[in-house]
Order: C-alpha cells, then structure tokens, then sequence
C-alpha cells in the first residue's frame, strides 16, 4: 500500500496510482534474463542456476531455483535429467513450437508458461523452477516445491476427545490435501491468489460450487484482489484486510486449524482460505453464533451438544456481566437481594477499604496480568505459577482484607467462564467486555450494563459479513436454520445445511 | 431514492413492536383508569384496534410507492409546499417524540433509582445509543429491533405475578361501568402508548416480499394491544382503581411484587434491560426524523443529519423535568401524534391512490 507521502507526491505531480505503478516487464531473452535474475539474487547463497547445452544444436538452457525452497532431487531427475535428452528443438521460429518442445520432455506434474519477469520472479520465490531456454522469449515455471515443515500433528487449541486428530501445517499444499481426504467432490472449487508485492504468499480460495452463493464467491474473490500489501505472513492478517469493520473487536472470520472443521463449512455453503505458510484457515462468512459452535458438536449426542451449546452461552454471559452485576448490585441496587444474602454479604464485604468497581477492576487485573504470565512462562513451570498465583495470592488478598471472599469467588467464577468458549478469540472479547462493564456498572450501575450491552447489540446488527448479517440466524430470523444454533438436532432432522448461510 | 431490499416480515413487524412499546407502558394503566375507571382495559382494546385499523390506512398508503418512503413520495404526492410543510410537521412530530421518550425514560431512572445523578445524564445516554441505532441504517434497526424485541419482551411475563395475586372482584364489572365518553377518554389517554407505529412507512419500501405487511402490522399491533390490555388488567386486578390512580408508574410496581429466593425485586432489574427497548423506539424516531430532513434537504448526508439531529435533540431538551411533568405532556403528544397519523392517512390515501390510478393510464 503507498504510503501517505508517496499519495502526496503522486497527488502533487498528477501521477494516478495506475501511472506509478510499474508495467509488467516481459522476459527479454535467455542471456538478459540470466543476468537480470543472476544480479537480483546476488546476495542469496541459496539461488541456484543449472546451465547445460542440448546435445547436437548447443543450446543453451537454464534451471534457476532456490534451493532453500525448491527440491534439487526433484529438478534433478524431472527437469535436467529429460531435457538433456533432447538433441535440439524442433523449430525455434514459430511461436510455442519450442516451449512446447520443452514441455513435453519435462516429467513434472504442474508446468506453466511463463511471460514476463515479475511472473517468474513471483515463482521463484514461492519454490518453483524457472527454465529458460535460449531463443525463446517464454520461460517454463516447474513446480518442484520441496517440503520442509513439521510433521502433522493433533491440533493443539481445538482439541477434541472424539473425531479426526489432525491439524493444518504451514504448507498450503498438504493443508489442501487434508480437506480433499474428506471433500472428494469435482465441485470443490480452487482459485488461486499471489498476496503479497516484496513477499508473495500463495493464498488458496476454496468452496464448493453450487453450495457457496455467487454473491458471496463474486464478493470475496474481488476483495481478495484488490488487497494491496507489502506481504502476509499470517491469516490473522488477512482478517483485519477482508474485514467489513476493521475496528470492531468481534471476530468477523472463523480461524481453524481443524481441516474437519473446513470441510464442514465447506458443505455448508461457506468459503475456506489456505496461505501458504500459515497453519490456520479462515472460513468465511460468520455469524456470532459460530463463535459457539465447536467440532465436537457433530461427533457428541444432539442432545448433550444442545446442553453444551446452551452453557456455553450462558457461560459467556456469566464472564463478561456477573462482575459488573457484582459491582452494580453492591453499589447501588441491594435491594434486589434477599435480607439474608444479603446480610451475608454486608458481612463479607465489612473492613473492605476499597468501594466494589475499584475492587473489582484490581481483581481482574490481577487475575488477567496471571493468565498473560503464565501463557509465556515455560511449561513445566506454569503451573506452578499458576497455584502460587491463583491460591497463595488469591488466599493473601482474602486475607488482608483487601477483597471480599464474595467477589473472589465471583471474579474466579467468570474467569473459567470465560474459557468456556470453544474459539480462543472470544477469551480476549470476554476480557474487554468485562471491563468495560464493570466501569459502566460502576458509573451508574446496572443502567450502565444495559447501556453497554444495547451498544453492543447495536453494533452486532450493523455487522455484515460478506453481505451476511453477523447476528444472524437470530436477526433475521431463521428458524428453520436454529436447528443446527442453538439447538443442535439429529442428523436425520438436520435442514438443508446451505439454507444457514444462502438464506439471508 | 435509492432503497436496499433488506427487511423480512418478521423484522417490519418487531420493528412496530418495538416502535411502540417503551414508556407508555409504565403509566398505562394509571392514564387509562384515570378517565375509564375499570373500563380502562376495554379503552386501551379499543385504542389498540382503532390504531389497527390506522396502521392498516398506512400500510396501503405505503404500497401505493413501492421504494419509497415519505421523505421520497410526500412532494410527489401534495406538491412542493404543502408537501414540505407535511414533512416539516411529521419531523417536529418525530423529535418531539424522540425527546418525551428519552426524557420519561431517564426521568423515571432518576426518580426510582439513581436520585443523585441528573436525568440529563440517561437522556444523553439514551440519545447517543439512539443515534449509533439510526447510523446502522433500517437493516441494522430492523435487526436490533428484532433482537431486542425477543429479549426484553419476555420480561414482561413477570406482570403474570400481579396478574395472578390479583383481585378478580376489582374486575368487576368485566367491562367496567364507564360510559361512552369515558372509554374514548381512556382510549385517548392511551394514545401515547400507541404512538410510533408509523414507522412501517419508513421501512416498507426496504420490505423483501411487500405482501408480508399486512399480516406483519395484524400481528404486531395486536401483540402490542394484548400485552397493553393484560398489564391494564393486571394493574386494576392488583391494586384496585382507587389505590393504582395514585401511583405514578404503576407497572414498576407491579414488577416489583416479582419475587425468588436469589432475587427479591424485578423493577430494578427490568429498568436496567428496558433500555433496549427504549433505545429501539428512540432510534425509529431519529431514523424517521433523519429521512424526513433528507425529503427536505435531498443532498443532506444521512450519517451527518442523523448526528446533527441527535446533537441538536439533545440541546434542545437540555435541562431537568419532573417525571409526572413529562407524563402529562406525553398524554397530550399521544393524541395530537394519533391525530396526525390518522389524517394524514385518511388524506393522503384517496390522493395516492388518484395518483396511482392517473399513473396507471397516462
């Protein structure tokens, strides 16, 4: 993206954005584009250049590869190996008859004409081989892409005790393969994307055709266009690019890093995002509701999944308003207490220097400086942190009457809640909610959560995804779409799955 | 004007639903007592079906201009003067409407819970969650309207408790024992609780299926007249005429009896929720307001008038009014809005549809 003093500059010497930016360059001929590549990667020990004569005519061809991304094997037996066999090209002069030549000697599954220099550069850098032929303006791109990532391991954030125990890696195309194991339809639809200008990622967009809506596929693959960065290195980056509302802290696109979990929304009319190099996908469009669905969910009994999804709401709740309920009720509005409880915390709360919200929002800045601590500690030792923080300095403050036992319990209490959520990103939402709340409630007690919560509310339902409302099936209303929300009913009694997305 | 198709049945009618009810409800039963004695249920019946029958006026006069709205078709209609001179009265209408209902709200926060802190306080508050509703366009309104409706209404189901520990001989007689001139004033009186419905005219031309209007407006005006008339039932069954005309907002009351062994009062509870419902009927009204000043000033950006109004709103009823004020004032709004609404449909109607009929053959 330019930045604002180039915008100024361009703006000030009447250059558009399209006369700046530079024309693609064509590739100018084996020996010129040699040197062109030769001197660009002067400083890459790994760039690598393969010369070699055909065998009567003497001419000149060229591998160039990285060998930090490419396999030298691979370029050695399916790419120099055959052309040397080739005694001359059959007929230079017409276009293609050469390159086909070339072509049709090479034993590798994916083969691409290349034209012009920035193509083949982008190749380069992904891993492919370029071959360069003398006499010909056209370039060959082999894909002889080595792997050199982990192994596939369980995922590690979304675990679950039944179903598959795989997770993405950060190669895109063994990612693509472990959907395919589980969508084996011809009308799975792959389109491929270069993001990136200084540091080009393959990103691979994916649905089905006939479940995915035009609008939504027309949609996405224009955004996905018109993303102008320097480079991606993470799909967390590219939710805040495709994002409707980049400043709205609701997660607006799914993040797994579950290949069931794609090939379930795939089927549901949803589209599914690989960046190489990133062992996550991103499913789009969202609702708030997926927020609260886990994989586990169609592998347990629909009606223990229907509990789990009930608590898991309720349990979202409880975290982010039961503190600023804690505080609004002993601030201002006892009354709604029963005499008795509330007698017992009139006695719990006695000698409490500090007022509710001050209490509050040190107990929860302890408990969250914790929970960030013992997340970058090194295992072995967390938890010991974690039973010297939680109960040696939550039974100390009690103590020092710093605290009321009462709120301990309340602010431990939401705490787990809060790890109810089966998608980690709604933890971090919970825990800016919470404050936000508790400071409202403390203002002007309960008045403040409803205000923050309609804010809430507010915002929610002039989220759209994609052209998908984010409240939905709530708002609008589907009901024929609740029964795989909030409820989650028998396979056979599941409707078409499509409608949930399609229907808005 | 430009309209997006992007409102379901259902959200036209919670849109009405929510229109309607916000404060009106919590002096009910007191307004409508006060001049039908026990008829007061009949009379608040009796409004909701006469406001039926409005809304039914309105929603024909909308059909007659598919993908437009009042701020798009009242010049058509009644020429450049007399149209924006109607468009001038219906904007005052909306924000006096707007003020009364963040003023009542806020007033009645001040008076019941929060003493210390000036009403202004809630009224701001209330107007600026107001004005972020608006700036989500009517597809954002019609959601938040849809989703508040199905989470506050529910809370209404605590009046059963008044309802059921009520006295049925306050009832009787059924009908009451009001004469014809005391169930219209009770019918009147409970005008204002009624008012806001005209907001189907705003969100008919952004309707998916158009036809779902009518059974959208029948159902939700009537689920608007039934839970009027049930809480008016169980304001009279519960404190008998006498006792609940000298209560201020006798349905907090009532909400108050409510009682659990974790929770011993409701009112407080339901005052924090009711916000959302407050802020959908507000919202409507600043929406309204909004393309109103739009029909009269095409080229006035909608996110800034909606701003501008809401600011200016906001200025113009700066300043601190007692509750039973602002109720007294609201009662005589009910009546000149009702009035509004009703002639202007009854007027505008027949000109549509001469409109429509001279469209049809030149």
């Amino acid at each position: 993206m330019a930045s604002w003093w180039e915008k100024i500059t361009a703006w000030l010497t009447g250059n558009t954005a399209k006369e700046t930016a530079t024309a693609a360059v064509p590739l100018q001929g084996y020996a010129s584009d040699l040197t062109y590549f030769q001197e660009l990667f002067r400083h890459a020990p790994d760039f690598t250049v393969r010369e070699f004569r055909l065998g009567v005519d003497g001419t000149k061809m060229a591998a160039l590869y990285l060998r930090s991304l490419a396999d030298e094997a691979r370029i050695a037996a399916e790419v120099i190996l055959p052309l040397s066999g080739i005694t001359a090209l059959v007929d230079p002069t017409p276009r293609g008859a050469g390159v086909n030549t070339v072509r049709n000697r090479l034993a590798c599954g994916t083969i691409t004409e290349v034209d012009t220099r920035d193509d083949a550069l982008n190749r380069l850098l992904l891993g492919e081989a370029i071959v360069l032929t003398e006499g010909l303006k056209a370039a060959l791109a082999v894909d002889a892409r080595a792997y050199r990532g982990r192994s596939l391991t369980p995922p590690e954030i979304e675990t679950t005790v039944f179903g598959p125990k795989l997770a993405f890696v950060e190669d895109c195309e063994l990612n693509l393969s472990l959907v395919r194991q589980q969508i084996r339809t011809p009308a799975l639809r792959i389109e491929t994307f270069t993001l990136g200008k200084r540091n080009p990622r393959r990103l691979l967009m994916l649905y089905i055709d006939g479940l995915a809506t035009e609008d939504t596929v027309t949609q996405l693959r224009s955004k996905l266009e018109s993303i102008d960065v320097s480079g991606l290195l993470q799909t967390n980056y590219l939710t805040s690019l495709l994002g409707v509302t980049p400043w709205s802290p609701f997660p607006q696109a799914m993040q797994t890093e579950r290949p069931d979990r794609v090939s379930g929304n795939l089927l549901e009319g949803r589209i599914a995002l690989l960046l190489d190099g990133s062992p996550e996908a991103l499913i789009l469009p969202m609702g708030f509701s997926d927020l609260f669905q886990s994989p586990v969910d169609y592998y347990d009994h629909y009606l223990l999944t229907t509990l789990q999804r009930a608590l898991r709401a309720l349990a979202f709740l409880i975290a982010t308003t039961l503190p600023a309920l804690y505080v609004a009720i002993i601030t201002y509005n006892y009354e709604v207490l029963p005499t008795d409880l509330l007698f017992a915390v009139a006695t719990a709360r006695a000698g409490i220097p500090f007022p509710p919200v001050i209490e509050s929002v040190l107990m929860v800045v302890l408990v969250d400086i914790l929970q960030e601590g013992t997340l970058r500690i090194p295992s072995k030792i967390g938890q010991t942190v974690g039973v010297v923080g939680g109960i040696v300095l939550g039974q100390a403050v009690i103590l020092a009457r710093l605290v009321s036992p009462l709120l301990v319990i309340v602010i431990a209490f939401s705490v787990i809640c809060s790890f109810a959520a089966p998608d980690y990103r709604l933890v971090g939402l919970t825990r800016l909610l919470r404050y936000v709340l508790m400071v409202a409630a403390g203002a002007i007690s309960g008045i403040g959560i409803g205000a923050v919560w309609t804010a809430i509310l507010i915002h929610m339902a002039s989220l759209e995804v994609l052209g998908v409302a984010y409240l939905r099936p709530f708002a609008p209303l589907r009901l024929s779409s609740l029964s795989d929300f909030v409820f989650r009913k028998p396979y056979h009694g599941l409707s078409s799955q499509t409608q949930r997305i399609q229907g808005e | 004007m430009h309209t997006r198709v992007c409102v379901t049945g259902f959200q036209h009618g919670m849109l009405i639903v929510g229109a309607l009810i916000a404060n009106g409800i919590f002096s009910l039963p007191r307004v409508a007592a006060e001049e039908a004695g026990r008829s007061a249920w009949v009379a608040v019946a009796g409004a909701g079906f006469a406001v039926l029958l409005v809304a039914l006026l309105s929603n024909r006069l909308a059909s007659l201009f598919p993908g437009e709205d009042p701020a798009g078709w009242s010049t058509k209609l009644m020429g450049p003067l007399l149209g924006r001179i109607w468009l001038l009265l219906y904007l005052v209408k909306s924000c006096f409407f707007t003020i009364l209902t963040m003023r009542i709200f806020a007033a009645i926060i001040t008076n019941r819970m929060l003493t210390h802190t000036p009403s202004t306080v809630f009224a701001t508050i209330i107007l600026v969650l107001s004005v972020l509703a608006t700036l989500a366009g009517i597809s954002g309104l019609a959601r938040f309207a849809e989703v508040s409706v199905m989470l506050w209404l529910p809370l209404l189901t605590l009046l059963a408790v008044p309802l059921l520990g009520g006295h049925l001989y306050h009832l009787r007689p059924v009908f009451g024992d009001a004469d014809i001139s005391g169930f219209l004033a009770g019918a009147k009186a409970a005008a204002y609780s009624y008012a806001g419905f005209d907001i189907l005219l705003f969100s008919y031309p952004h309707l998916q299926k158009p036809r779902e209007s009518i059974r959208a407006v029948l159902w939700s005006v009537g689920l608007v007249t039934a839970v009027y008339t049930l809480t008016t039932v169980a304001g009279i069954a519960f404190f008998g005429l006498d006792h609940l005309t000298r209560l201020l907002v006798p349905t907090l009351v009532m909400l108050s009896i409510a009682e659990t062994s974790v929770i011993e009062r409701f009112d407080s509870l339901a005052l924090f929720m009711w916000i959302g419902m407050v802020v959908v009927t507000s919202g409507t009204q600043l929406y309204m307001g909004t393309r109103l000043i739009q029909g009269l000033l095409p080229r006035a950006s909608f996110k800034r008038t909606a701003v501008f109004l809401g600011s200016f709103l906001l200025i113009a009823s700066w300043g601190e009014t007692p509750l039973r004020e602002l109720i007294a004032l609201a009662d005589l709004f009910g009546t000149f809005d009702l009035s509004f609404v009703t002639l202007s449909a009854v007027i505008l109607l027949p000109l549509g549809l001469l409109a429509a009929r001279g469209r049809r053959l030149g």
